[in-house]
């Protein structure tokens, strides 16, 4: 498993907790707010945990771009200084 | 209304306030059907009042019918649902995961559909529940464990 | 730093008979609190009981119980705001709560509150319930936001 695949399958696994999912049915592309009813809480529920996770401090200008799961690795690999 | 077997006869909303402690009657009709595995789906519902005693207190200047009443609520509505076992009621026993979305007001309905059961073999049982608005807003997401004490009074 | 009731009053906007906690014995701001919830047959959730119940059906209610814990995590969370914070906390999530034993009349509860996260506005609390020696509650997490009355009474239509 790449680093990539490793960041890829802990985040899915967050987002699907919060979004009450199982993890194989968060898709990478699929949007939070249409796909999965969520909302602005449940975004920010999604950060503080990335954030306690990985160590991490991401703006709150983030915050709406984090919108699927690849957008959410995006801006996590910025911040943490992933090289994914 | 048919009622699974394995849960006894339901009981009237007003027999369910005055059967425990409770901060308010939080039901004002209940409707049991049976539901899949010999569980049963519920639905419920109230009014928002601002003349309820403790809702005065929250909050003097703007009545909002708190997160926990919503708890109240489906658990008086498990609790009429289900009746009680060897006279005692089923209790809370784990939240596994409550989110609250949307503000209840004075006025407001607030409608309770859940799914109840079935019993396990400890005498517990799971109940996920999704509440509505008057407005059809999306209120509330509760999933939780309740349970039959033991003689002892505990929940453990 | 010990809290007496009054000061409970002046941080939260809860009210009798909703303000779900007497004491704050010790706190250290941002970070953990103990706080004090003696329970009596004089509050209201024992007026509505039908006469010759069971003593098991004068337990506590657990929502009340579970409104107390998070009183006290607003107060932890408040008081690390500083002052100028206006608006009404507001429970918006919890997650693995387990209840693990009846509370009565005579008994008082102390909440050990700790405050995990603030993030973006939200505040994330967890901890447990006791009584004597007898743990009563664990909270997994509690999730709260403060809104201005004003942003909650606008119904978004």
């Amino acid at each position: 498993m790449s680093e990539r695949d490793t960041h890829m399958a802990e985040l899915r696994e967050i987002v699907a907790e919060v979004l009450e999912l199982e993890p194989e049915e968060v898709a990478d592309t699929a949007d939070f707010v249409e796909e999965y009813e969520a909302d602005s809480l449940r975004a920010i529920e999604i950060l503080a945990r990335i954030e306690k996770k990985y160590k991490v401090e991401i703006p709150q200008a983030e915050l709406n771009e984090m919108r699927s799961l690849k957008a959410v690795h995006e801006v996590v690999a910025r911040h943490a200084g992933w090289q994914d | 209304m048919t009622a699974a077997p394995a849960f006894s006869a339901a009981t009237r909303p007003a027999d369910t306030y005055e059967a425990a402690a409770a901060p308010l009657p939080a039901i004002e009709w209940v409707e049991v059907s049976a539901g899949p595995r010999g569980g049963i789906s519920l639905r419920a519902g109230t009014t928002v009042d601002a003349a309820d005693v403790y809702l005065a207190g929250h909050f003097p200047e703007l009545t909002v019918y708190p997160g926990v009443f919503t708890l109240e609520t489906i658990g008086q509505a498990v609790t009429s649902a289900v009746g009680y076992c060897a006279g005692r009621l089923p209790q809370l026993h784990r939240l596994r995961s409550a989110r609250f979305l949307a503000p209840l007001l004075a006025g407001d309905t607030l409608t309770v559909e859940a799914s109840v059961g079935p019993v396990g073999d400890d005498q517990s049982f799971d109940v996920a529940a999704r509440c509505v608005r008057g407005d059809g807003v999306h209120a509330a997401t509760v999933r939780a464990v309740y349970r039959w004490p033991s003689a002892d009074g505990g929940t453990a | 730093m010990r809290l007496e009731h009054g000061e409970l009053r002046t941080l939260l906007p809860h009210r009798y008979p909703m303000l779900l906690l007497d004491r704050v014995d010790s706190v250290e701001p941002g970070v953990s609190l103990e706080a004090v919830k003696a329970v009596t047959g004089c509050e209201p959730c024992y007026s509505g009981i039908a006469e010759g119940q069971a003593p098991d059906r004068y337990a506590y209610p657990a929502s009340l119980l579970i409104e107390s814990f998070g009183q006290g995590a607003a107060v932890l969370w408040l008081l690390s705001r500083g002052p100028g914070t206006t608006g009404l906390p507001m429970f918006t999530a919890a997650r693995d709560c387990v209840l693990l034993r009846q509370v009565y009349p005579g008994d008082v509860i102390r909440h050990r509150v700790r405050l995990e996260q603030v993030v973006h506005g939200a505040a994330f609390a967890a901890g447990s319930s006791w009584v004597g020696t007898d743990q009563v509650a664990e909270f997994g997490s509690m999730m709260a936001v403060v809104r201005p009355a004003d942003a909650i009474a606008e119904r978004k239509r």
